[in-house]
């Protein structure tokens, strides 16, 4: 039974371990949904979140070789549900901000998002949330006329005051 | 080539081409250190690294060129991967202006190789290449050993750059080659085995790739424990040790197969639970306590979860552990197997190796071959029905070793590997089981056999069928023989236009003489035994099946 897990591992720069690494997950069969790599602001370390859909058993079997190979530092997993997630998303409208008026602006303040750019035609609203709360306000927006859609894949943090050990290797 | 020659290695296995062409330019001005075999197909170098690094134990260095010569490589990496060899392969790449151009023989073997490699490498300034070569040969032997893949691009080699040895063991990123030893893991592993009434061994190839062989000894000595041995840890232990219970696995013996669903505490040391060791894993030992040594974290509970894990070298995992059992003997479980033996021997072994009629079958060769070499040669065996004649009826004594390719099972590896381990080990025999069919996969370096004059013994095992596919067509597909029947060539010929002896047996009566005239051959040497063309190979557990499920015919 597949389930989503969110894979977070620590990597050495230019050890070529994202190569590795997605070659490991493509081996095992998980399904990536989304890919979030940046640096991980602990000396010459990237850290890289994907997203996956597996059977848990594929996914124990795929971390413990991932966090075996070269140059990985850490490989983590957690069940959905088991961290914080936050994902950014910028969705483009094809409306002036004035004449979309009240109703625009009293849905991006219920979503918590913001009017990041605007001009002749077109609005750029950023939305900082979970996926689902990212996808909501898709459905919201598409009245307005949504011309442009983008999303960051998911980023995440343990949910404790200690570094969560769900499925650590 | 200096970098190489500072890392000590005094052999390279390698084909020249356009991309590489400067480093065999320097290579010119070093011959006198560094001795180049010309091999005659990339995959022979790197099979031909693998049987010297297995050989000798150090990290063995293939070259070849870009392109093809680069993806010529691949199946060996992938073979030294599943294995465990020290292998570095240097590849030549296009210009680093030209990467990505689809330049004539440019592939990202990067990409390619990643999957395959414990690490790789691509270099394109000149100064980078003294402490890469330094890394790479300290990955590819330290820790779990594994290939290496370092690509220069051209540009890269031709730069000069004053050479600056690299000093000392590179500290490598990401990469902590021995885990520290956990003492509370070695004291309950002591725990059980001091309980065990019905313990059972399994030696790995990981016992001989860290030099533990004596503390593995002392280990099963001390504490009486029956031991037996994965097909690449066989000749860790000599096969008439009397705590041998012999080979593990869907062609291994009879005992520890069914032993294995009846012991009460299971020591895998320096092994993966392969699934062609395991059988159904879901009928696995499933009443034993396990303990797994393995110095690769991610073996342990990757496909038997373990009671205790230990994650050590072997060596000091063994020493440590050598120091908390207490001395026992278990004759009664001992002589358990003893049974099992009698078993095997009646209804398989006698028949095999003492056949009343019929073709040569090919136990009684090994057989033979055992006898008249002591247990003292080094066997390169292939892989296929030889293969498992050779493991279960060679008997490696002390210093003797098995050599074939275990994970990957890669057809074709024998002829190159025993050249290169015969380069690595001129003290011992080394001698080549082949078939017919994996024969004809490298056939074309008995060239480099031939201009290396290697002493290289060949023994072809004819029965003009791919044996173990027909085994399998026999007993799984109704006996529909599907493109298996092969018509061979004149193999004797071939030898001959190489220069090499050789000989022909058919007959029993023939066989002891012609393998003395092999072994006694001061150069190379191909006999070809002509055996029973549908010879099965039991006992065997059918694909799927439990251990104890194991089938004696």
């Amino acid at each position: 039974m597949e389930r989503r897990f969110t894979i977070s591992v620590l990597t050495v720069k230019g050890a070529g371990a994202l190569l590795r690494m997605i070659a490991t997950i493509g081996r095992h069969q998980l399904r990536i949904e989304s890919v979030a790599s940046a640096d991980a602001g602990e000396g010459e370390l990237s850290r890289h979140t994907v997203v996956v859909r597996a059977a848990p058993d594929r996914i124990r079997r795929a971390m413990k070789q991932m966090g075996s190979e070269l140059g990985v530092v850490e490989a983590d997993y957690y069940p959905e549900g088991a961290t914080l997630d936050r994902e950014l998303a910028v969705y483009k409208l094809s409306v002036d901000l004035a004449s979309a008026g009240a109703p625009l602006e009293r849905l991006v303040r219920q979503r918590r998002a913001l009017v990041v750019l605007g001009g002749p035609g077109y609005v750029v609203i950023e939305k900082t949330g979970t996926g689902e709360e990212i996808e909501e306000l898709l459905g919201q927006l598409e009245p307005f006329g949504v011309i442009e859609f983008a999303r960051t894949g998911r980023v995440r943090v343990t949910m404790s005051a200690v570094g969560d050990e769900i499925g650590t290797e | 080539m200096l970098a190489l020659i500072d890392q000590g290695v005094e052999v390279i296995f390698g084909y020249p081409g356009g991309a590489i062409m400067p480093v065999y330019d320097a290579l010119f001005d070093h011959e006198d250190a560094l001795r180049h075999v010309l091999v005659r197909h990339e995959q022979g170098a790197v099979h031909m690294a693998q049987g010297y690094a297995r050989a000798c134990g150090k990290p063995a260095v293939c070259i070849a060129t870009s392109g093809p010569g680069a993806t010529n490589l691949v199946t060996g990496l992938a073979d030294a991967k599943m294995d465990s060899t020290a292998v570095v392969c240097i590849t030549g790449q296009v210009p680093s202006r030209l990467l990505g151009a689809d330049a004539f023989q440019e592939t990202d073997i990067i990409s390619v190789s990643a999957p395959v490699t414990k690490w790789n490498c691509q270099v394109t300034r000149p100064e980078e290449i003294s402490e890469v070569i330094a890394s790479a040969i300290h990955i590819a032997g330290s820790g779990r050993p594994g290939p290496v893949l370092v690509d220069i691009t051209k540009d890269a080699q031709l730069g000069t750059v004053d050479y600056r040895p690299s000093m000392g063991v590179p500290e490598v990123a990401g990469y902590p080659p021995k885990p520290a030893l956990d003492p509370a893991s070695i004291d309950a592993a002591a725990r059980l085995i001091n309980a065990a009434r019905r313990p059972l061994v399994l030696v790995g190839q990981g016992v001989l790739l860290s030099g533990a062989q004596a503390e593995m000894r002392a280990l099963v000595e001390r504490a009486g424990l029956p031991f037996a041995s994965t097909l690449l840890g066989l000749s860790a232990l000599p096969s008439r040790h009397p705590l041998s219970v012999g080979m593990l696995g869907m062609h291994g013996n009879y005992g520890p197969n069914v032993k294995t669903n009846e012991c009460d505490v299971l020591i895998a040391v320096g092994m993966r639970f392969d699934d062609r060791v395991t059988g159904d894993l879901t009928k696995y030992a499933r009443q034993a306590k396990v303990i797994h040594m393995d110095i690769d974290r991610s073996e342990i509970d990757k496909n038997v979860t373990a009671t205790v894990g230990i994650l050590a070298d072997a060596r000091d995992g063994l020493r440590a552990l050598v120091e908390r059992v207490e001395p026992a003997s278990h004759d009664a479980w001992l002589a358990e197997f003893r049974e099992c033996d009698a078993v095997e021997i009646e209804r398989v072994i006698e028949k095999d190796i003492h056949p009343d009629d019929g073709g040569l079958r090919m136990a009684e060769v090994i057989h033979q071959l055992s006898e008249r070499s002591r247990g003292q040669a080094i066997i390169v065996a292939d892989v296929g029905q030889h293969q498992m004649a050779a493991a279960r009826y060679y008997k490696f004594d002390e210093g003797s070793r098995i050599i074939t390719s275990g994970g990957a099972g890669t057809m074709g590896f024998a002829l190159p590997a025993a050249l290169g381990a015969s380069v690595a080990r001129s003290d011992r025999p080394v001698v080549a089981v082949i078939g017919d069919g994996g024969f004809q996969m490298t056939l074309q370096e008995l060239g480099t056999v031939f201009q290396e004059k290697a002493p290289v013994k060949i023994m072809v095992l004819n029965n003009e069928y791919l044996g173990m596919v027909r085994q399998w067509q026999q007993l799984f597909h109704a006996r529909r023989y599907s493109a298996t029947s092969l018509v061979n060539p004149d193999f004797l010929g071939i030898a001959v236009a190489y220069g090499m002896q050789g000989n022909r047996v058919t007959s029993r009566e023939n066989l002891a003489g012609a393998i003395d005239d092999m072994l006694a051959a001061e150069s190379a040497y191909l006999l070809e035994v002509v055996v029973e063309r549908e010879d099965n190979i039991f006992p065997m557990i059918p694909s799927g099946a439990a251990v104890s499920e194991i089938r004696l015919e």
